[in-house]
């Protein structure tokens, strides 16, 4: 089901208000990358970030009535145009792949995690952002948000603690590279939950960080799909229960052997509130869990592609199977944003 | 609860431009990422937190992050958005038949399964049978169901043309 799309002019007041309110998206939570090229189109369809022209897309009726302060549309269609901008800018202000990076992981879940980190950041700073543009005060209730948003939303709440909290993670995340949100993500429980037995950052470090990944991809996300919510909401706390005892089991084995030298038996105290790693984490800036946002959840992670359930299934720290490459390379060009500028209206 | 603090940023530009010339204006300006993180950690605390809060303490600390010669459009924005502090949120919603189908929906197709092609039509079928309830919602309802389907094209973008080749295994290069 292609959907049109047609290029908006760039002296257009259409276009101008997307293109200040993208600098505006920026300002709010800055990244060192910005990947639009510049283009926009009004689509037939949701639209989106186009990761191989730059191109971004949003829906012609949220772009057209969505996007003006003075705007009498409903508050509905302009959160959800808002909305848009927020998440394009978030897709655009980041890199994806990093070659080289040890703990990168390509997998379906690091796919999923983009949209979901996209999705998390852009419902995070709606209400400043509609505000900081001139808007009416602006939100999304979280029930409404996507499978994408509620996985992502999980994963930070579960690694959000007193020393990287949800909005300082929520930062890192934003600056990308895509493949290494993972590995943000671990290293926010590594200094939210293990510091003072962690070795310093270097590859013990993001070898500690690997086991925590493993066990983030692990748990049964496959079986899933299409459940009921009750089956959603016990593999969230599955995974949660999962990296608890991960954490725990790393904090019996005491200081990693490779700090010993440089801290000898003095745990650093940097980590100013300890919770025990399995007591039931006060959920601040979190969008209180829902059986249907869970089962969504589940169903995102399971569902990025046939080989996305077997991530990380008992393999142990590091000895992944060898190098299956589950998709060709990009080959094709059936991307949603025709480069071209004709397409249903004239 | 410790109080949000500033980053030391501003780096100093000296290339002119608009830098340059915002610096000027704002002889002190206005931290905008640092009011953003603030903003919402106050409202964590007052509105998300199960602790009490006091509102007019969140609020002077977040007035105490506005430089007083900032300027007036951020002494205008950051205002509304103080003031937008005592607002709780809304409440849940009450979701009509038409979004529940679509959630139905949602489940139905995602993930898909079956070969490329099988899932390239499932998820396309699943975002035509969305977008046609969100023909049939009320305007209050319609955006939301329709937004349903960005996973949906997002996922099938990816199918059609991968940004880099997915892997099973999260490490597959350290496999000794």
């Amino acid at each position: 089901m292609p959907e049109s799309a047609e290029r908006v002019r760039e002296n257009s007041p259409t276009y101008r208000e997307f293109a200040r309110l993208y600098e505006l998206a920026r300002q709010l939570r800055p990244t060192g990358v910005d990947r639009w090229n510049r283009e926009l189109y009004e689509t037939s369809g949701s639209g989106g970030y186009d990761q191989e022209t730059g191109a971004i897309g949003i829906h012609q009726p949220l772009l057209r009535e969505g996007l003006a302060t003075q705007s009498t549309a409903n508050p509905r269609l302009q959160a959800r145009a808002l909305h848009a901008v927020l998440t394009r800018a978030t897709q655009a202000g980041m890199d994806l792949d990093a070659p080289g990076e040890t703990n990168a992981v390509r997998t379906a879940q690091s796919r999923g995690l983009y949209d979901g980190v996209a999705a998390v950041r852009a419902a995070t700073d709606l209400q400043a952002f509609s505000r900081r543009a001139g808007y009416p005060s602006l939100t999304l209730d979280d029930r409404q948000q996507s499978g994408a948003y509620a996985a992502a939303n999980g994963l930070i709440q579960q690694a959000s603690g007193a020393s990287i909290d949800r909005r300082e993670l929520i930062d890192r995340l934003s600056q990308g590279p895509a493949v290494m949100h993972f590995d943000q993500v671990a290293e926010a429980v590594v200094r939210n939950r293990l510091e003072e037995i962690a070795p310093a950052e270097g590859a013990d470090r993001q070898a500690v960080r690997r086991e925590l990944i493993e066990t983030m991809l692990h748990a049964q996300w496959e079986s899933l799909a299409g459940r009921s919510p009750e089956a959603g909401q016990h593999v969230a706390e599955e995974i949660r229960r999962g990296l608890n005892a991960k954490v725990d089991e790393m904090r019996r084995r005491g200081p990693h052997p490779a700090r010993g030298a440089e801290s000898g038996d003095v745990p650093q105290q940097q980590v100013g509130r300890e919770a025990p790693a399995d007591a039931p984490r006060q959920e601040v800036g979190s969008e209180g869990p829902t059986q249907v946002k869970e089962v969504a959840a589940a169903r995102f992670l399971n569902g990025v592609a046939p080989a996305a359930g077997a991530a990380g299934r008992g393999s142990a720290l590091g000895d992944g199977s060898r190098g299956a490459v589950a998709r060709a390379p990009a080959i094709g060009r059936g991307t949603s944003m025709p480069r071209g500028g004709s397409a249903a209206r004239g | 609860m410790n109080s949000p603090s500033l980053p030391a940023r501003q780096p100093v530009d000296n290339s002119g431009g608009k830098a340059l010339f915002l610096a000027t204006v704002n002889a002190m300006p206005l931290d905008i990422p640092a009011f953003n993180n603030a903003f919402g950690r106050a409202y964590d605390r007052v509105h998300r937190s199960a602790q009490p809060a006091d509102l007019a303490a969140e609020q002077d600390k977040l007035r105490a992050l506005v430089p007083a010669d900032a300027s007036e459009e951020d002494r205008t924005w950051t205002g509304h958005l103080i003031n937008d502090l005592a607002e709780p949120p809304p409440p849940p919603r009450e979701w009509s038949e038409l979004y529940h189908e679509a959630v139905r929906i949602h489940v139905a197709v995602y993930p898909p399964k079956g070969t490329t092609e099988e899932q390239l039509a499932m998820l396309a079928d699943g975002r035509r049978r969305i977008w046609e309830l969100a023909d049939r919602a009320s305007p209050d309802e319609e955006w939301d169901i329709r937004a349903m389907t960005e996973d949906l094209e997002s996922m099938e973008n990816w199918i059609r043309n991968p940004a880099f080749p997915l892997t099973e295994t999260p490490f597959p290069s350290s496999d000794a």
